[in-house]
């Protein structure tokens, strides 16, 4: 496993020049993605240049940011100057746009290097990866498995070693479920905190951008180099401690620890074991009443997807493939009213989780409460109750998407089917340095081994 | 009781809205992808929603 971390020194030592690492990754990615699906464009024309010109920037010396030389890839999603932008979908096949995404342009100003840009489920719509225009990518655990969706290429190319993160979009669990399931570190920031503009839409209200690394370390040294001239006040993170003492972690007493696998389950409690041993004090918490989110998520993501794309249903619609289509067609049947209604209750969950974190530092909760589904699988056994895997994958993980608050998926042991098992962590809103500093904490003294 | 294709297709032809696969529709009240609840299932747990007592909570 290459981390940033590692390859930040090596660069700095003149081990690894930032030309011959990116050329030996797109080599890399060349000879295999056409049987991983992986990527959907590989960038190389642009990775090459931008390797060189990062490589004068270290020549010069100076000032130099962390990430300078450091590949990494982009969800479909975001558009690239001059490179092909699918969103997933055969309705943008051709589609290139003229400017990168403010983002992009971010790392542009780090001297990072795109390689490469990845796949999804078709406009972001579904968390479960598959893709029939651009193939489905597969779990590095399991090749029988999804590797999770949205932002599905995001992880695999992470894992893979294609860049050495990789941004994608959340709206409901989409980074952190591919994250979760892939035994990898997922990070969706406080709404608003990263920004969106130039990112092919999937529903506004609910949209993050977010990053998949390897290491919560890697995470914070991709967050301080995206927020270097925006950095909230509160942002401040020490790259650990040597204890969490009087960290007051929050345990839901509900909805969150019902109906989970058994192993899973018992993880979570070591987990909770190794928070206890660092010195955090855990403690439980009463949630407001959480068995209509997902419906309120649902109600607020179909008529905006639908709004967005209608300009391309004219003419294009054939082009759709018909799970995205499903839901658009949904979508036509949501009313104001009920739109409105699913809007006040985010509000009403953001409210809440307010004052949960009045008393808290930080929520502990599973990240999924399954393990990869294999590919082709489209119902999972939760409970007793057979449950479509995209709502299975989510179930943790779209509450915060509308309630804005940061959270962030990482490794915490394996099933004995031999694939990951994750936990999340949830910090108050702009809270992110506070849930890094927790996540390498953690990540120095119980870190998991693939 | 669950809602038919026709009736759907019917509903999106009267109120002139996007032209829709038939396929999908199907997805809609069959569910077989494993992406998206079925359109009943959707509009049940809408109507719970409804239930919910948000005034103590101002919508503003």
């Amino acid at each position: 496993m290459k981390t940033i971390k590692d390859t930040v020194a090596k660069i700095k030592y003149g081990e690894i020049k930032p030309t011959e690492l990116v050329a030996q990754m797109v080599a890399e990615a060349k000879r295999n993605n056409d049987n991983q699906h992986i990527l959907i464009t590989i960038t190389e024309e642009r990775a090459m240049k931008e390797a060189a010109t990062a490589e004068e920037i270290l020549k010069k010396g100076g000032e130099v940011d962390v990430l300078c030389g450091i590949p990494y890839t982009v969800k479909d999603l975001f558009k690239t100057k001059g490179i092909k932008t699918t969103g997933g979908s055969k309705v943008l096949a051709e589609y290139i746009p003229d400017a990168d995404a403010e983002i992009i342009l971010r790392l542009v100003d780090c001297g990072s290097v795109l390689i490469g840009k990845a796949n999804l489920h078709e406009f972001a719509h579904g968390a479960i990866g598959t893709n029939p225009h651009y193939g489905t990518v597969a779990n590095p655990y399991d090749s029988t498995r999804i590797a999770g969706g949205s932002s599905s290429g995001s992880a695999g190319a992470v894992s893979c070693g294609y860049g050495l993160f990789s941004l994608g979009t959340d709206t409901g669990g989409s980074v952190r479920v591919p994250a979760a399931l892939c035994g990898l570190v997922g990070l969706k920031p406080t709404y608003g905190l990263l920004s969106c503009k130039g990112v092919i839409p999937y529903c506004w209200s609910l949209d993050h951008v977010g990053i998949i690394t390897n290491t919560a370390y890697d995470m914070e040294l991709v967050m301080s180099s995206l927020l270097k001239k925006h950095k909230p006040e509160s942002y401040t993170c020490v790259h650990g401690q040597n204890g969490l003492s009087g960290k007051k972690i929050g345990i839901p007493t509900s909805f969150f620890y019902d109906n989970l696998d058994q192993e899973i389950e018992a993880t979570l409690d070591k987990v909770r074991g190794n928070f206890r041993s660092l010195g955090a004090d855990i403690v439980f918490v009463d949630m407001p009443e959480l068995q209509n989110s997902r419906i309120a998520s649902l109600t607020i993501q179909l008529p905006e997807v639908l709004s967005y794309h209608s300009k391309y249903l004219a003419d294009r619609w054939e082009l759709y493939s018909p799970d995205i289509f499903a839901g658009m067609a949904a979508g036509q049947f949501i009313l104001a009213e009920q739109y409105l209604m699913a809007k006040r209750t985010a509000s009403y969950y953001h409210d809440e989780m307010r004052k949960i974190f009045e008393s808290i530092d930080l929520m502990l909760v599973p990240s999924t409460p399954c393990i990869a589904p294999k590919i082709g699988e489209d119902f999972v056994n939760i409970g007793g109750e057979s449950v479509p895997c995209g709502n299975a994958v989510t179930k943790f993980f779209s509450l915060f998407n509308m309630t804005g608050n940061p959270s962030l998926t990482m490794p915490a042991g394996m099933h004995s089917k031999g694939l990951p098992i994750g936990f999340q962590l949830v910090g108050r809103e702009f809270g992110e340095g506070e849930l890094l500093n927790t996540a390498i904490t953690y990540e120095n003294n119980f870190r998991f081994k693939k | 009781m669950s809602i038919h294709s026709e009736t759907l297709l019917n509903i999106i032809d009267e109120f002139r809205c996007y032209p829709m696969l038939a396929e999908s529709i199907g997805e809609l009240v069959n569910p077989k992808m494993g992406v998206i609840s079925s359109f009943q299932e959707i509009i049940d747990s809408i109507a719970a929603l409804k239930e919910q007592d948000l005034e103590k909570y101002s919508p503003f």
